[in-house]
């Protein structure tokens, strides 16, 4: 028997504005444990697996890794808090999904993968905790946008700035009308420092390229290739304007502009990629985006934002609402209003709030167990991806494109349209 | 303008490309390999963007593109280069030198890269030829490119290769079926499944529900039922089940029998779950009535997802049900309940989740009291308002504390009223309400109600009420204005005192002589509270009086709480340099007589971050009393003391690394010390 077969006694009850752990804190009894398996256990995916290990209702079962190192380290990570030898470690992903004991995965892989692990886990009707991106094209988030609809499963996007205070105040008072008439947003993503050329490389022992490229363009193997900047490559990632930050901040504008079954009409703009060095994406850009609403959301880099805002020398990578009325300024821990009053308003009964969360993973966990939609679920996470591939081809074209929001693509403009979709090496298929 | 600045920027590049011929450049990328320079690529790139539109000159381009593409001696990344660039304008004409390419092993997938992405019949002709010539994963390829094209004459060859002994090439052929989604397709997966087995027969299902949606979304929902219906059989798997249902929730006559009937009678857990979580999702009419009496046959977990799927909705119809499950002995449906009701209950609940918020405790009592906060039926407030009256003290606290935590700024008579209350608790709750909604033109009434505080409870409340409104004035220098003419007005010892720790909170100038004034008071209660007041002072302004009194107060509770706001004042901001503060703490660690204000102070000291901070608390490493602060301290400062006397600071660090207890504070000193050594 799957998934939720732990639904046998009673259980946390989803919280709507106060967190299942306020009301837990009691002991969960192993059958009632979601069972969890742990896809790319990198750097940030080991951060989750520690995490996850900390939820009282969660049993981490298996963990997976193309590198031997890292599922190694994961699965010693994992022995030690349940002190045993339990945890199964795989290579390959498809192994771990086809168990039938696993409830739900946190994948972290590189985003080239991403479509392909959320694929199966959805035919598989397990649930996910979906580090960002989507997907490296609109027809792979369309694919798993469908299937994880279909198989009804939870999904979590990795945008947890949605279980952040300073950004579901900023948007609910936003959204009630306290800066007056949204017009524009101004975001400030990152950038990043080039490296030199990189010499080609022996694979090291323990470690499948072949299948850590997946579905990517066939690149020798160079060290810098595969540790975390390969959020930086073009093959493997859009880069600061998407999975590298952008897409932290795009989201919260689709957020704010009510937007989680839309995007923009409209893209716009210009990027510079170096034409030396080992990364190859967009360094610096600029990208004017117009939604149905007139709502302007301008995605800068933070060097190009600073040049535009002062706001933006107050706080690396953050979000400029400016409205009729006022602004607010937001990032990580940080936020900045005018007029300042706004950083104490507090909101009554008939304003309209947002879902609570507080906690992005406790969040996924709670959906789990009550079958609801997370804050971050896989229709908004859809929206805001696709957003960041309208920026990535209007940039990549250099020009303007419009979205049909009906038919899901680009309004009379087949060249743009060809970039919807970027085939995969064999025999890797969405 | 700054949008100037920022184009101008991105369009460094482009200027130097249209001085530059394509055949040129494009003669220098052939022997491109991986990390070489990319500016010839991103020449070729720009040009090709910038010739977006005029095809007599993309022709040209493409033309010359092909011939470099098909030369030996170009490099396979220079190919990669080319493909991807092909992808983009390609055209027909590129499907002789691709085909060539797609034969290969090693060439096989840059080709598709292009195909997969440039329209026309011959694409699809070569592909449809490649499918049957080639082999192994190059075969997949093109079998996934076929399904990325739905090429739909590929249909019946697709059928047969679903049977392949190649795994990967039948559930490649299974896939593109899955997406080709004709009739045909569809009869052919649905045959398949009675002949696979395995990953193939799942992959093949996953399709076959594929071509259901294309048909639900085209709008022929009898031909997507007819694929559904079949499928949702229990003898089907969990995950088939679950995207059976939710296809049949949208095509069948009457989706809420279909609920009832799983809630009812469906042995699977995730099905009842899948069906309860359709309740929210499906956009058809629901009668939830008849969905929420299904509640009773439910288990535990189905009836919070139930309620949760009732909260989801929004609707109000479900409301009779939720009620009755806030009174569950169930702790976790009740809370469920409790949730749902703040959504969907009505003005009528306001009094029941006061009840019972004023029977819970921990956080139940939050819970419930969070609910209240955010009911938002019509007429919520006016039955909160009516309430107050006759409703029992503790309830009647929640229903006050409520008009706070709901904004609700008209009723401030009501609170100003219940401000009078006979029940502490009740005058309390009233004060914290008022200090949420009042607005700077209630400040008089409220200053009064400080006044005549009848307890020390109402009083704190009072003075917290005070300084909250008070600090909502837009002009900083008439925040204190009220509160100091009530100073001067009044006799009473505790209210003046009230008022000159509410003055010092505040933090208006002009306050400053009045409590200095206070100071010098004969008074103990009174003193006590100008040193309170200076102490709680929002900058270092009062430094000096404290310091007087901290080193001449004649009553020792009065020195202590000086010395103590003096130390507080030191650690606020200042543009003072931090010798001088250093000399500061000096001055207080001097006057200290006990070893809690000594912590206080070095543990300021570990703020200021500069040789003279580190060598003041090094002074206090060998008191027993003191080290572990001085220790702290000295590492602080130490990471500012790189332009200090090295032999100095070695020694004390070295002192730290030598004597302290703590193995955290040993490798910190350890560490200093090496960078120090170095």
């Amino acid at each position: 028997m799957k998934r939720r077969t732990f639904i046998k006694t009673t259980l946390a009850a989803a919280p709507l504005f106060v967190p299942a752990h306020v009301l837990g804190g009691r002991y969960t009894a192993p059958s009632d444990k979601i069972r969890m398996g742990c896809i790319g256990v990198g750097s940030m995916g080991s951060g989750h697996v520690r995490a996850f290990l900390g939820q009282p209702d969660v049993q981490i079962l298996a963990v997976c890794d193309v590198r031997q190192a890292h599922r190694e380290r994961a699965k010693r990570a994992v022995d030690t808090v349940y002190d045993n030898s339990d945890c199964t470690t795989y290579h390959d992903f498809r192994e771990l999904l086809a168990r039938d004991d696993i409830d739900a995965i946190m994948t972290a892989t590189p985003d080239n993968w991403h479509a392909l692990i959320g694929l199966e886990a959805a035919r598989r009707g397990v649930d996910m905790y979906f580090e960002k991106p989507l997907t490296m094209s609109i027809n792979e988030s369309q694919a798993l946008r469908d299937a994880v609809s279909k198989y009804n499963v939870i999904f979590q996007f990795g945008t947890q700035q949605r279980s952040d205070y300073e950004f579901r105040q900023t948007i609910e008072l936003i959204r009630n009308g306290r800066i007056g008439q949204l017009e524009t947003v101004m975001i400030g993503s990152a950038s990043y420092e080039q490296i030199p050329k990189q010499p080609e490389q022996p694979v090291p022992q323990g470690f499948d390229y072949d299948f850590w490229l997946g579905p990517a363009p066939w690149a020798p193997y160079t060290y810098e290739r595969c540790t975390r900047q390969w959020t930086l490559i073009a093959d493997y990632s859009l880069g600061c304007l998407s999975g590298a930050w952008g897409i932290h901040s795009v989201d919260m504008v689709q957020w704010v502009n009510r937007s989680d079954n839309a995007t923009p009409v409209t893209a716009e703009g210009t990027g510079f990629v170096p034409t030396s060095g080992f990364y190859d994406t967009a360094q610096h850009f600029d990208i004017e985006h117009v939604y149905a609403n007139g709502l302007k959301l301008i995605h800068m880099d933070m060097d190009t934002a600073k040049k535009r805002a002062w706001q933006f020398k107050l706080f690396h990578m953050a979000i400029l609402f400016l409205g009729s009325e006022g602004w607010i300024y937001v990032g990580r821990g940080f936020m900045d209003a005018e007029p300042k009053s706004l950083l104490k308003e507090k909101l009554g009964p008939h304003d309209e709030r947002l879902p609570f969360s507080n906690n992005h993973r406790r969040n996924f966990l709670d959906c789990v167990r009550d079958r609801k939609q997370p804050v971050s679920n896989i229709h908004s996470a859809f929206y805001s991806d696709v957003t960041c591939h309208q920026a990535h081809i209007a940039m990549t074209l250099g020009r303007k494109v419009t979205w049909n929001a009906e038919r899901e693509e680009f309004e009379n403009d087949p060249v743009a349209n060809r970039l919807k979709g970027r085939a995969m090496r064999s025999p890797w298929h969405v | 303008m700054t949008r100037i600045v920022s184009l101008l920027l991105f369009i460094v590049l482009p200027i130097g490309i249209f001085a530059t011929d394509f055949d040129e450049v494009l003669s220098k990328i052939g022997s491109y390999d991986y990390g070489d320079s990319r500016e010839n690529l991103t020449t070729i790139s720009e040009m090709l963007r910038e010739a977006s539109g005029d095809v007599l000159k993309l022709t040209e381009y493409e033309k010359a593109m092909l011939e470099v593409l098909a030369a030996k001696e170009t490099t396979f990344a220079a190919k990669q280069f080319l493909c991807k660039e092909l992808s983009i304008m390609g055209t027909e004409q590129s499907v002789p030198t691709l085909a060539k390419l797609l034969q290969k092993d090693e060439t096989a997938d840059i080709a598709r890269y292009a195909l997969e992405r440039i329209p026309g019949d011959k694409v699809d002709a070569i592909l449809l030829v490649a499918m049957g010539k080639t082999k192994g994963k190059v075969r997949v390829g093109v079998i996934n490119t076929i399904g990325e094209r739905q090429i739909k004459t590929a249909a019946p060859d697709l059928g047969k290769l679903m049977t392949n002994k190649e795994a990967d090439v039948a559930m490649a052929a299974a896939t593109a079926l899955g997406k080709i989604a004709t009739d045909e397709s569809a009869t052919l997966l649905g045959a398949s499944l009675l002949k696979l087995e395995g990953k193939v027969r799942d992959v093949a299902m996953d399709a076959y529900l594929k071509n259901a949606d294309a048909f639900l979304k085209a709008g022929d929902k009898a031909k997507a039922e007819a694929i559904y219906e079949p499928l949702f059989a229990e003898t089907e798997s969990i995950p088939t089940r679950s995207a059976a249902l939710t296809g049949l929730i949208k095509t069948v006559d009457n989706p809420t029998e279909l609920i009832v009937k799983i809630l009812q009678k469906d042995e699977n857990p995730t099905v009842k779950a899948v069906a309860i979580s359709l309740v929210h999702q499906c956009k058809r009419d629901l009668d939830l009535p008849a969905i929420a009496a299904t509640m009773p046959k439910l288990d535990a977990l189905g009836q919070i997802q139930l309620l949760t799927a009732f909260r989801m909705k929004g609707d109000p119809v479900a409301r009779d049900i939720v009620v009755k499950a806030v009174d569950s002995d169930n702790e976790e449906i009740s809370t469920a309940a409790i949730q749902a009701l703040a959504v969907i209950g009505d003005k009528s609940d306001a009094e029941r989740l006061a009840r019972l918020a004023a029977s819970s405790t921990g956080d139940k009592k939050e819970l419930v009291k969070e609910a209240l906060a955010r009911l938002n039926a019509e007429g919520t407030n006016d039955a909160i308002i009516a309430a107050i009256p006759n409703a029992e003290a503790k309830t009647k606290v929640e229903l006050v504390e409520s008009i706070g935590e709901r904004q609700m700024t008209a009723s401030i008579p009501t609170l100003l009223d219940a401000a009078q209350d006979e029940n502490v608790r009740v005058r309390v709750a009233a004060l914290k309400a008022l200090s949420q909604v009042s607005s700077p033109s209630d400040i008089n009434a409220l200053i009064d109600l400080l006044i005549n505080a009848q307890s020390d409870a109402e009083r704190r409340e009072s003075e917290r009420m005070v300084v909250a409104v008070a600090t909502k004035i837009d002009d900083k220098d008439k925040q204190g204005d009220a509160v100091l003419e009530a100073i001067t007005k009044v006799d009473d010892i505790k209210a003046k005192s009230s008022l000159m720790l509410v003055a010092g909170s505040i933090g208006d100038p002009d306050a400053l002589p009045v409590l200095r004034q206070a100071l010098a008071s004969e008074d103990n209660e009174l003193k006590r509270a100008a040193i309170l007041s200076l102490s709680e002072w929002p900058t270092p302004e009062p430094l000096k009086d404290l310091k007087e009194v901290a080193g001449a107060a004649t009553e020792p509770s009065h020195k202590v709480l000086a010395l103590r706001g003096y130390i507080r004042l030191i650690g606020l901001e200042s543009d003072r340099a931090k010798p001088e503060t250093v000399a500061l703490y000096k001055t207080a660690l001097d006057l200290a007589t006990d070893a809690g204000e000594k912590r206080m102070a070095l543990s300021g000291l570990g703020k200021v971050r500069c040789p003279g901070a580190m060598f003041l608390a090094a002074e206090y490493l060998d008191d027993p009393e003191l080290k572990g602060e001085a220790e702290i301290a000295v590492l602080e400062n130490s990471w500012s003391a790189g332009n200090a006397d090295r032999d100095k600071v070695k020694a004390v660090l070295q002192k730290v690394y030598e004597n302290t207890d703590d193995e955290r504070l040993k490798r910190g000193a350890k560490q200093m010390l090496d960078q120090f050594n170095q």
